[in-house]
């Protein structure tokens, strides 16, 4: 899907939208609208054109109260706010100031205004000029020669009325990207937000950090738009509307959140207080992250995070996430494989059927007879005395496998307990009481099942029942898995005795 | 196994060896029953295993386990483990352990979790786990080494027996063994200088509030007695969330170790080496007054006899003389701007004898000489009764 773009001059900057929609004639309905809505917005919030709102309140509101719409209402309220929670630091009625330092820029090259000017243009500034009535819409000003400007902030609150208007338009994820600020609403297909990179205050062609944005705002105040070198040092173009001088020492503050009018402000509230205050400042609200870049005397940058911006926003945490995804895609693939199952397999593993393990064992006979053995009391007891040990079972089944009318060997089934589970195993001895072959046909538990392999069995194989048949000393052990290869040991021992004892005669003499 | 149970209460360890010595071999010969089956019934098995030291001088119970000259000797009902195996299915099964330490007055869950066996190559398995870090944390049963303590590496760099909540999976494909596990992992509030990362183990109750780690072993046997291990233990964030007072630094835990063992006609070599790197250990060391090291090292090799191979090959008991030499140091490198404590950089020599009347129970004497890079050199005598059952 092709994404659509559209750019729009608009309050002296630049309107930047990026939207995804499958339907490209709603898309581009959803993009008038966007820009139908800036352009009210600056008609409405512009301190240039003589009739807008503002203009109207700046005219008036010193003689008396003026009653402003709803949406200077609470433009007003939150600027105010803001100013009050930074003391200052943000002020929307620092526009004398700007006009001030802006003239001497332009008319006299680099010299500053004089203190005495300084001074004047402050009695016109300061939040505590304005009084809002918010619960009427009333404002006035208490001193004549105050003026509002919005600024940064009015973009930010413009960008999230165009968010809005888009939503209402069906637009489900798009980049609205208005000065200084850039709001994620929703995030491209397949993707966890917006990707904006956070440019370097230094080298415009280097970022920062890349900000995943997700129904959030990022705003980035910095003093590399325009700046002032007075002395040998750069001055940014953001004033202190305290003490009505540029700000020092900073060179860039970044700041997500939910709402642009919010990362707007702060942004450049915390861009004035520096980096210490700032960050305890952004620290102190809910959901708000910065990154603040603060500049040395001797030039070199110091970046300064709130508690919780590497979580949110670092760029390390798109690299993280697909991987935490893969593994929790891979877990409900497993558990929906499981609970599609009509019911979980129960049954052992078994490694071969009697049938298999007889031909791998005996696989010369051309006549297999298979006998169920009863031990009497006294075979019983001379098996007991070849394996060192009492025996639970006087039952086994036997295979004897004959080729030409003799017999060539004779095969036993026998279960023998591991750690915890019996092993099933099948041994088969020649006539002259050696062992020709072991197999391993189920296995119960989950450890230990390398037993099933060659090189361990074969140590069996030529073994009599005079063998010590003992770990460590004439076959050796599987290395953690001793409990297992006990058992394998104990069970051609067994088969040994069994066979000797029913077939081959052998006579021992009680224990 | 019930009588010497209740004997290692009344009786000194010398006294119960005498006791067994004199028996006579064919008295002890009953060990058939454990593979001929028929315990409690089919699907519950129990096992349990116990260890009665004397340790002379005794043994610091946590951080530095040098000896003090001058510290009392000890008898110490060190730990009885009792555990359970229930098998539901064929394929799946519940295992539990509890220890009761010091002769119950601690009692700790070692482990208790259920598997699910798809196939021998994959096991799913999830609940309280031991990590399965080196070769003796997850088989720490005292018939598994020979010496009377476990080797050192083994209590502090490998804080055996170390465990945690975790689901994962394990396996056996041809030659290759596997476990790796997503489970909780070390408090770094509790890490300290003498003990590095040991402190940081939780139990359960608090454990789940520590961070996540992924902990790893692989192990080769394609050989009857030879085995090859690699283990490995990432946690990228070992602080604890609700640490009190909260942690400034921001610490993780990356911890590698391989080890070896071959055992062929009678002679039983191994050795394992760990390494542990802690981040952000100089914020960490600031914040807990401890000095934590950047990284803890130690290796250790073992060499052991069994004598009775040689003297009685037709004896059904078990003499193993063995030797080992250990080196560890909790503070291998440190951050700058902190120093190591020499103190805690060991050389120790174990040398002793493991004797097994039968396969399940070792009566077990041992000499330990410990250095330290304060050139200060101690000693200590150990004498143990081990059993499993």
């Amino acid at each position: 899907m092709k994404p659509l773009y559209a750019c729009h001059p608009c309050m002296g900057s630049r309107l930047e939208i990026t939207l995804h929609h499958p339907d490209l004639l709603r898309g581009r309905v959803a993009l008038d609208a966007a820009r139908a809505e800036a352009d009210r917005l600056e008609r409405q919030l512009s301190p240039f054109l003589p009739d807008s709102e503002l203009s109207a309140l700046n005219r008036s509101a010193a003689r008396g109260p003026v009653f402003v719409g709803w949406e200077l209402n609470d433009l007003l309220r939150y600027g105010l706010a803001v100013a009050r929670l930074t003391g200052g630091a943000f002020d929307v009625t620092v526009a004398p100031l700007m006009a001030l330092w802006s003239f001497r820029q332009q008319a006299a090259g680099i010299t500053a205004p004089s203190d005495e000017q300084i001074e004047a243009a402050l009695c016109t500034v300061g939040y505590h000029r304005v009084r809002l009535d918010e619960e009427h819409g009333m404002v006035t000003y208490r001193t004549a020669g105050v003026r509002i400007e919005f600024g940064a902030v009015g973009k930010g609150y413009a960008v999230d009325r165009i968010a809005a208007v888009l939503t209402q338009h069906g637009i489900t994820a798009a980049l609205v990207n208005f000065g200084s600020t850039v709001y994620g609403l929703g995030a491209p297909a397949g993707q966890e937000g917006w990707r904006v990179a956070i440019r370097h205050p230094r080298d415009s062609g280097r970022s920062i950090g890349v900000v995943p944005l997700r129904d959030r705002a990022l705003s980035t105040s910095g003093d590399y738009e325009q700046c002032l070198w007075m002395n040998g040092r750069r001055r940014g173009h953001l004033l202190d509307p305290r003490n009505g001088r540029p700000v020092e020492g900073m060179a860039s503050a970044s700041v997500a959140a939910p709402t642009a009018m919010a990362s707007d402000a702060l942004s450049t509230a915390a861009f004035v207080l520096g980096t210490t205050e700032g960050i305890g400042m952004l620290e102190s609200q809910a959901d708000i992250q910065g990154l603040l870049i603060g500049e040395n005397r001797d030039g070199a940058l110091v970046s300064y995070k709130t508690r919780g911006w590497d979580a949110s926003c670092a760029p390390n945490r798109p690299a993280t996430l697909p991987g935490r995804r893969r593994f929790l895609t891979a877990a409900l693939v497993v558990a929906a494989w499981l609970l599609l199952m009509p019911s979980l397999p129960s049954e052992a593993i078994v490694y071969l059927t009697r049938e298999e393990a007889l031909k791998k064992l005996l696989p010369d006979a051309d006549v297999l007879q298979a006998q169920a053995v009863a031990l009497s009391p006294d075979q019983k007891r001379a098996v007991e005395g070849l394996v060192g040990g009492t025996i639970r079972d006087a039952e086994y089944p036997f295979w004897i496998g004959n080729r030409g009318g003799a017999p060539i060997g004779y095969a036993v089934l026998l279960d023998v307990i591991g750690k915890e589970q019996p092993i099933t195993f099948m041994v088969a001895v020649g006539p002259k009481g050696e062992v020709i072959g072991i197999e391993v046909l189920l296995y119960r538990e989950s450890r230990g099942s390398e037993i099933r392999s060659g090189r361990f069995l074969q140590q069996f194989i030529g073994k009599t029942a005079a063998a010590p048949l003992k770990l460590g000393r004439d076959v050796e052990a599987i290395s953690g898995a001793t409990l297992s290869s006990r058992a394998t040991a104990y069970a051609v021992k067994k088969a040994l005795a069994l066979v000797n004892v029913v077939y081959l005669h052998v006579r021992t003499g009680a224990p | 196994m019930m009588m010497s149970r209740s004997m290692c209460r009344s009786l000194s360890p010398l006294a119960l060896a005498a006791v067994l010595l004199a028996a006579p071999a064919a008295a002890l010969a009953g060990e058939t029953e454990d593979m001929e089956g028929g315990g409690i019934s089919q699907k519950l098995t129990f096992e349990g295993y116990g260890e009665l030291h004397f340790n002379i001088p005794n043994l610091p119970e946590e951080g530095n386990p040098a000896p003090t000259k001058g510290d009392p000797a000890t008898a110490d009902f060190h730990r009885m483990a009792l555990g359970f195996a229930y098998q539901y299915t064929d394929r799946i099964s519940l295992h539990a352990e509890l220890d009761f330490e010091h002769a119950a007055q601690d009692i700790e869950l070692e482990f208790a979790y259920v598997d699910f066996m798809i196939g021998p190559w994959l096991t799913v398995r999830g609940g309280a786990v031991l990590e399965p870090i080196g070769s003796l944390n997850e088989f720490h049963e005292p018939l598994f080494f020979y010496s009377v303590e476990r080797p050192y590496i083994q209590t502090l760099l490998i804080p055996t027996t170390w465990g945690g909540a975790a689901a994962g999976i394990s396996g056996e494909w041809q030659d290759i063994r596997y476990r790796m596990y997503l489970t909780s992992g070390l408090d770094a509030s509790g890490f300290t200088a003498a003990g590095g990362i040991q402190g940081g183990v939780r139990q359960l109750d608090q454990a789940a509030s520590a961070g996540l780690a992924y902990a790893g072993r692989l192990e080769y046997v394609g050989f009857p007695g030879f085995m090859a291990g690699a283990s490995a233990f990432i946690e990228p964030q070992a602080n604890q969330r609700n640490a009190s007072p909260p942690l400034d630094a921001n610490p993780g835990v990356r911890l590698f170790e391989g080890d070896l063992r071959f055992r062929k006609a009678g002679f039983d070599l191994q050795g394992t080496i760990v390494q542990t790197r802690i981040k952000d250990a100089a914020t960490l060391s600031a914040d807990l007054s401890e000095n934590i090291g950047v990284i803890e090292f130690g290796w250790n090799v073992e060499g052991a006899y069994h004598v009775l191979d040689l003297l009685a090959p037709e004896s059904d008991q078990d003499l193993v003389i063995f030797v080992r030499y250990e080196q560890f140091d909790t503070q291998a490198k440190m951050p700058s701007g902190f120093v190591a404590d020499p103190a805690n950089n060991h050389d120790v020599i174990t040398a002793g004898l493991s004797y097994m009347p039968i396969s399940h129970i070792a009566i077990k004497a041992d000499h330990e000489s410990w250095a330290d890079g304060r050139s200060d050199h101690e000693h200590r005598t150990n004498l143990g009764l081990a059993y499993m059952f």
